[in-house]
């Protein structure tokens, strides 16, 4: 238990709720870009989550008896989750699928670790995974974005779609694929506004910046050098169209903004982060022409969660500051 | 383009800590002055001895009286009376600090009668060994926080033969503007003090550390300088370095980072490693008020300021109760405050105010809101790392601690915790990791025989031997008085014919 009124009496502001509060004003575009493009299932979609996680991680965490919701800490972590875990799930999803998956990331990957701050993994990002591993086939609701904006039948439908066809981004315009008109989960394709939403956790400083340029830079470059095949024509618009293609459909630019901006699963130092972006930099360009975006995105992630603890340990503490000898006269 | 100095090399974490630049932490800059009915001067204010009373219960003494010496050869500085009027009590108290140390109770007689001694010195004609009796006498200590007697340093300076005089302006803790005061209202004093003492100890370059964004402080120093030059027949190089503002800039490792690109190890001193002393501000004021208005050190200037609107600066005699000064405070006495024994991120919370005296090295009075932190556990987010000017893995040896595995800890670089304060203000999650920390080295210390280990690192007179581990002041102290000093370095003052200032 963590004792009170210590020194320093002035404390600052921006306490654990502040961050998640930055990261949830981080989420509305985001959250908006979903809601414009599918309509009203999104929404449905993005706000169950909210409140199963949230629900869920409250009885869990008083059942198991974790200490994470003492003093007066309001924790809307798990509502965070939620919606990041909502944002990664395709249009025509059962809301079954989002039971399921709240059940899983607040029992099994937070409050069995301890709750917050405990868990090893990203919640929303090991939820996404196991009902994507579990259940693949009702995971491929994807529908074309901006048409039936009332349609609510799929969040109550529970049967297995078509088998995941990876799309051929090729025979899209660009501007298509930017705007977002393409089938793909329903937060990944709003490009613009998880761009809007980075801007805005940098500014806030609300965000580890290291982890996550390091991934989608080792990512860009890891893309280029397993596909270097694609890039040999010698077409520079091709190529650049082929680049800015998989920077905006891999969904590596979502994790790096909401995925990476969770505190407790990234390492803290430069080194760290550099040797866990690019490892999951590597991962990210492997699987993008592999598997679901929502495999390229949530793997990633959990493979620096797992790095975490290793790097941490290996690597010396500290910052990479000048360090200066000087001479002591006796 | 103006070169400016920081300890911080990082980029993200920048400007989280300049409290200058946030308006919740800006102070009006106003002096007021207090007349307490009745002070409590310790005899212990820093490092050191205890003082000796000189007086006994029931006598009279006026302002400036000396009330406590220090016997010669031993390391302390003398205590002197803020009033007039008599001696009500001897006893001993425990200070916020954990010092105990015995106390003089005087009650005001409301006659404000100063001493004989206290007379202005027409004659500035004064040498070295002049100037360090002066000062030794007048029992200046150091105002900045560690409250090394002035002579100490002074003596330890000539020893080492150093070459520059660093005054220390870079008040940069929340809500503290007691030196900032200083400089604005007396920076004559500031530059005179630090050209005498620059002259006791033998050095021509003088460096004034300012944070860039004090520009009303540096066109004051500046304005000061120039009169310095143009009134005395001086050989003293004087240089304002700018520094960039960030807390705890001013503490002398980071200076030392930040000015001779140097890392001074855990017992390191400015003195052996970069040829440097450095005062603080306040300090080299209080010199030149004695050296030129013959008054020694009974007073000094504390901010009261905090985050519930209070601000301002009061003069105040040394030993005066924290009752006597927040009294007027309109609601400091509410139940939702804390008053805090100095500035907001390293003061200690009082909660005898009658018996809480302000000290020589009381710069400040903090009145905080009582706020219950929102506390969650560790989220991993490293800003306590990034914040700590030690460069200490904060978050790991917080938890090795938590585990008793505090040898493990110290692999952490913790020894070399300043105890700012800076983790625990910046950790989201509210835990106490800076006294966690600080608790830990105190422990280890104590266990191994350190006697730097606690603030109550009770050196009684019988414990002073000259050997004061690496720190030790006494060096050509302890054999050598002021009056046995040589006076074979004739360094005169730049004060000679007599010019009056």
């Amino acid at each position: 238990m963590i004792s009170k009124h210590k020194p320093p009496f002035l404390r600052t502001a921006k306490t654990v709720t502040y961050a998640y509060l930055v990261i949830l004003v981080a989420l509305i575009p985001c959250i908006t870009g979903a809601v414009l493009s599918y309509g009203l299932r999104a929404f449905i979609l993005i706000i169950t989550s909210a409140l199963l996680f949230f629900l869920f991680d409250t009885v869990f965490s008083r059942l198991v008896g974790n200490s994470s919701r003492n003093d007066n800490f309001s924790d809307i972590t798990s509502v965070v989750s939620g919606i990041v875990f909502g944002l990664l799930l395709p249009p025509n999803t059962s809301l079954m699928i989002v039971v399921i998956g709240a059940l899983f990331g607040s029992f099994v990957i937070k409050q069995l670790f301890g709750g917050v701050g405990n868990n090893l993994f990203n919640q929303a990002a090991a939820a996404r995974l196991f009902v994507e591993l579990v259940f693949p086939r009702y995971l491929r609701g994807y529908s074309q974005p901006f048409s039936d904006y009332l349609k609510v039948d799929t969040l109550f439908s529970i049967k297995p779609l078509p088998e995941y066809m990876a799309i051929d981004t090729s025979k899209i315009y660009f501007m298509e694929v930017f705007n977002g008109y393409y089938n793909t989960l329903i937060g990944v394709g709003c490009f613009t506004t998880i761009v809007i939403g980075m801007v805005y956790l940098l500014l806030r400083k609300n965000t580890k910046p290291y982890i996550s340029f390091c991934f989608i830079a080792s990512a860009l470059f890891f893309h280029l050098v397993l596909n270097y095949k694609i890039f040999e024509n010698n077409d520079i618009k091709a190529n650049l169209r082929e680049i800015a293609v998989f920077i905006i459909t891999s969904g590596i630019v979502f994790a790096a903004t909401y995925l990476f901006a969770v505190y407790s699963n990234v390492p803290i130092g430069f080194r760290g982060s550099l040797i866990s972006g690019i490892a999951a930099g590597f991962l990210a360009a492997y699987l993008y022409t592999r598997t679901s975006v929502a495999v390229t995105t949530c793997v990633p992630v959990l493979t620096v969660n797992l790095m975490t603890p290793i790097v941490e340990y290996l690597l010396p503490h500290g910052h990479i500051k000048k360090s200066y000898e000087v001479e002591v006269k006796e | 383009m103006t070169k400016l100095y920081s300890f911080y090399s990082g980029i993200f974490a920048d400007n989280a800590l300049d409290f200058s630049k946030r308006s919740s932490y800006i102070r009006e800059i106003m002096l007021e002055r207090v007349y307490p009915q009745r002070i409590i001067v310790p005899m212990k204010q820093g490092l050191g001895a205890e003082a000796v009373p000189t007086v006994n219960v029931g006598e009279h003494v006026y302002i400036g009286q000396c009330i406590g010496i220090v016997p010669d050869g031993v390391i302390g500085a003398p205590v002197h009376s803020g009033i007039s009027g008599s001696v009500k009590d001897i006893r001993k108290i425990v200070l916020p600090n954990g010092i105990t140390t015995k106390v003089i109770e005087i009650v005001s007689d409301n006659k404000r009668t100063f001493h004989e001694s206290i007379v202005p010195r027409h004659n500035l004609s004064i040498n070295a060994k002049t100037v360090m009796g002066i000062i030794k006498n007048s029992g200046i200590i150091g105002m900045g926080g560690e409250g090394i007697p002035v002579i100490a340093k002074i003596s330890r300076a000539r020893k080492y033969n150093v070459k520059e005089l660093l005054v220390n302006c870079l008040q940069s803790e929340p809500f503290a503007t007691s030196d900032l005061y200083r400089i604005n209202e007396s920076p004559d004093y500031v530059v005179s003090g630090a050209t005498a003492v620059a002259g006791a100890i033998g050095t021509e370059k003088i460096r004034f550390l300012l944070s860039d964004n004090r520009k009303a402080e540096k066109e004051v120093l500046e304005a000061a300088i120039e009169r310095a030059k143009k009134e005395f027949k001086l050989s003293v190089d004087y240089e304002i370095c700018l520094f960039k503002e960030r807390y705890p800039q001013g503490y002398y490792r980071l200076v030392a980072r930040a000015l001779y690109q140097a890392d001074l190890k855990e017992n390191d001193i400015l003195e052996n490693t970069v040829g440097a002393v450095m005062f603080n501000c306040s300090t080299m004021a209080s010199c030149w008020d004695t050296i030129k208005d013959g008054i020694p050190m009974f007073q000094r200037i504390v901010t009261i300021a905090g985050d519930n609107g209070v601000s301002h600066n009061v003069l105040a005699p040394i030993g005066t109760p924290i009752s006597e000064i927040v009294k007027s405070e309109f609601g400091a006495y509410d139940s939702t405050n804390r008053i805090l024994w100095g500035n907001a991120l390293t003061g200690i919370r009082v909660k005898d105010f009658d018996n809480t005296p302000i000290t020589k090295t009381t710069s400040a009075l903090t009145i905080i809101r009582k706020v219950d932190f929102p506390t969650a556990p560790c989220l991993h987010c490293g800003l306590c790392n990034d914040a700590c000017a030690m460069d200490i893995s904060v978050d790991v040896a917080y938890k090795l601690i938590e585990k008793n595995m505090g040898e493990l800890a110290i692999n952490e670089n913790v020894l070399s915790c300043i105890s700012c304060g800076l983790c625990s203000y910046v950790c989201p999650s509210g835990i106490n990791l800076a006294s966690s920390i600080s608790e830990f080295i105190a422990d280890y210390k104590k266990q191994n025989n350190d006697r730097f280990a606690t603030p109550d690192c009770d050196v009684g007179l019988n414990n002073i031997n000259g050997e004061w581990g690496s720190f030790s002041l006494l060096e050509d102290y302890v054999e050598k008085t002021v009056e046995d000093v040589e006076d074979d370095d004739s360094i005169i003052l730049p004060f000679e014919g007599g010019k009056r200032i």
